[in-house]
């Protein structure tokens, strides 16, 4: 009887339009992100290559110049990106909190402001800035020394003075501090990491992890228009009461409804992530490597779809609680804090909705973060199910009560 | 499993301060039941409550021997027809039926039996295709009772089933209920007096959560027996005619008007006796709400 109702929903799935726009917009958002083969970053490296990339690193000395570089460059651009809230707000200081923030800066390096500044002038004018690429390479190699005797503790107490000049959500917090930082990575460096690269992610692996990252920002607000139309269907066809008053269990109807949206939602995930690895699959043969052909699948599996499901499972706990679609400003609030909520665009899994790793490679430092990924997964696997089970707890409910969380409130503003 | 009868012993049922039911004792049995009253009255709440769509405040409930609060039981045992029935828009009569009869547990095998059975009996087999966004509101209400009908239960629940309906698919719609009440209980709830009158002997009237009347359609007749009577009054008159009298049908012929008047005694010398029906028994009924104790 489930498989039945299962199939049932799912076709029900297949005739909605937003079903069409999820898939057109996920598979849009992908393209844009992914649409290009870039297979340049997955190729042995060579001596005497003007750059290796970047790689991440907590050493304390590193962590200190690449965090007093940026605060220079916004101190002499006046103009912080901040994001409290998770949103985006650029804070500009007026002379007094400027003349402290130079201050900072001189604390930290020993050196006058004026002579910071001819020295960032100095190296930026060596790089080719007509170019975006010459102009980011001199972003990454520009750095500030502290001063020899600029303790990793004094260096902490000068970025928390710079927090509360910015305000919340600067770039110089702990947080941020302990996130490391990204320095350029040298050819020694740079052979290990294809090494790990082919060994563990044999290619293909990296590249739907890339993937994953991309999908899992879009996956964290796409499927609650299907999960609140699905909820809202029976309210708008006038089938409530009708299918309230069947024999089947509140569960088999709600987890039929729900496992048939995972699925679906879940479907142009896996077959668009299959298409994005076909390419390096090839690639990887070609260079001498045997890829991991089911990396999509795994990939998938445990990266996003426990995402769909959680955000499936809370929009239609929300739509069924409150019959409305208060869900979607709810989640998408949910999501957008995710995405900013993160201290970079690498790791730092915590319990972030929304995974990231935006590199494509640095397999080393995934696989020693893999666990907290794992848990991180895992947790919201965990949560969906109860999700789901509190929906269908409110759903039988509804069934016997007649009444839902909004018609109470209703009746008594009556 | 117990008789095809319905017990409902002092049913209350409260929204916060406002008593929908008060009280209420009936004894349903086997055939079409009809369940009268006025908008508002508190009939769908008593629906709802048989149709384990609402929780009861107090009271005994037992359809078939079996208390209400056994859902899944009651479940299986009864067809509810709401008031607004609809199915999703984008599936055809037969793909509606067929997920609803898939809700009521019905297999594979069963359904393939069924559900063109059912469709042919409320005279949709040809239209099984046709989406029910596309269906008239007679039409949707036939799917309704096909829907409520499919899994064969023992008690059928129908509100308001006829209110939009025009003459002729309403007669329809009342042969297709007589039809299905043979061998089961069929509650039809309306306010709608033809219906009721067209359809079942054993009927109660429910007003402001309370049973008015609770007998046959006879009983219901035998209190306006003398009652009814014609008249002819000029238009100017008729304004002070319906204060002082329970006027329940009015015949305009120029400036003269034919009026039915329900009374104890004959209103004026001229009046003549007439014949009353269900609708003035009911009119009388209602008027003489709180004087009138509950006949069973």
């Amino acid at each position: 009887m489930f498989g039945t109702l299962f199939l049932k929903e799912c076709r029900q799935v297949l005739r909605s339009m937003v079903y069409y726009l999820y898939v057109v917009i996920f598979v849009m958002f992908l393209s844009s992100q992914m649409g290009e083969v870039v297979t340049a970053d997955l190729d042995r490296p060579k001596p005497g290559q003007e750059s290796y990339g970047s790689t991440s690193s907590h050493e304390e000395g590193a962590v200190m110049e690449k965090i007093l570089a940026g605060l220079v460059m916004e101190t002499y651009h006046n103009s912080y990106a901040t994001y409290p809230m998770g949103f985006y707000r650029g804070v500009t200081l007026n002379e007094r909190e400027l003349a402290e923030m130079a201050s900072i800066i001189e604390e930290c390096t020993g050196k006058s402001w004026d002579e910071i500044l001819e020295n960032m002038e100095n190296h930026f004018a060596k790089s080719d800035q007509t170019t975006m690429e010459g102009a980011l390479r001199a972003q990454i190699s520009y750095s500030v020394v502290p001063k020899a005797s600029l303790s990793y503790e004094e260096f902490c107490e000068n970025m928390e003075k710079a927090c509360e000049i910015i305000g919340a959500g600067s770039s110089y917090t702990q947080k941020h501090l302990d996130a490391g930082v990204g320095v350029p990575m040298t050819y020694e460096q740079a052979v290990e990491e294809f090494e790990t690269l082919c060994g563990k992610d044999r290619i293909t692996g990296a590249v739907v992890r890339l993937f994953c990252d991309y999908a899992g920002i879009i996956l964290s607000i796409l499927p609650i228009f299907l999960g609140v139309t699905r909820c809202l269907r029976d309210k708008r066809a006038k089938v409530s009461q009708a299918v309230f008053s069947r024999s089947t269990s509140a569960f088999q109807i709600i987890a039929s409804r729900y496992l048939a949206n995972v699925c679906m939602a879940f479907l142009p995930v896996a077959i668009t992530i299959f298409v994005v690895q076909m390419p390096y699959q090839y690639h990887a043969r070609t260079i001498g490597i045997t890829p991991d052909a089911l990396a999509f699948l795994k990939y998938s599996l445990v990266w996003l779809l426990p995402e769909i499901m959680i955000v499936l499972a809370v929009s239609f706990f929300i739509t069924e609680l409150t019959e409305n679609v208060i869900s979607i400003f709810i989640q998408v609030f949910w999501a957008i804090g995710s995405v900013f909520g993160a201290a970079g665009l690498q790791g730092d899994f915590g319990f972030h909705l929304i995974a990231r790793w935006n590199a494509l490679g640095n397999t080393s430092a995934f696989w020693s973060q893999r666990q907290e990924l794992f848990w991180n997964r895992g947790f919201y696997f965990a949560l969906a199910v109860l999700f789901l089970g509190l929906t269908v707890g409110f759903y039988e409910k509804k069934r016997r009560e007649g009444e839902t969380v909004y018609g109470k409130i209703f009746k008594r503003r009556k | 499993m117990g008789s095809a009868r319905i017990e409902i012993k002092d049913l209350s049922k409260n929204y916060g301060k406002k008593q929908a039911l008060n009280h209420v004792s009936l004894e349903i049995e086997q055939g079409m039941f009809g369940l009268l009253g006025p908008n508002g009255a508190g009939k769908t709440t008593l629906m709802k409550v048989l149709t384990t769509l609402t929780k009861k405040s107090s009271g005994q409930v037992s359809l078939c021997g079996i208390p209400v609060e056994q859902c899944n039981e009651i479940r299986r045992m009864t067809g509810y027809l709401p008031q607004d029935f609809s199915m999703y828009g984008n599936m055809g009569a037969y793909e509606a039926l067929d997920y609803l009869a898939v809700l009521s547990g019905m297999d594979k095998k069963k359904r393939v039996e069924k559900v063109p059975e059912m469709l042919e009996k409320v005279n949709l087999g040809d239209q099984h295709k046709t989406k029910v966004r596309a269906m008239s509101g007679g039409m949707r209400r036939r799917l309704g009772i096909a829907q409520a009908i499919i899994h064969d239960p023992r008690i059928i629940v129908v509100d308001e089933p006829t209110a939009g309906l025009d003459p002729e698919e309403r007669v329809r719609f009342r042969n297709l209920l007589c039809e299905i009440a043979k061998d089961r209980i069929v509650i039809l709830s309306t306010h709608i007096v033809g219906d009721i009158e067209a359809t079942c002997e054993n009927i109660a009237v429910l007003s402001q959560g309370e049973i008015l009347f609770r007998g046959t359609v006879s009983q219901l007749l035998e209190s306006v027996r003398g009652k009814a009577y014609t008249m002819e009054v000029s238009a100017m008159e008729l304004p002070m005619v319906k204060e002082q009298f329970l006027v329940t049908g009015i015949l305009t012929n120029g400036s003269t008007a034919n009026i039915k008047i329900i009374a104890d005694e004959p209103p004026v010398k001229g009046a003549k006796p007439a014949r009353p029906d269900v609708e003035d028994a009911y009119m009388y009924l209602m008027s003489h709400a709180s004087a009138f104790p509950c006949r069973e």
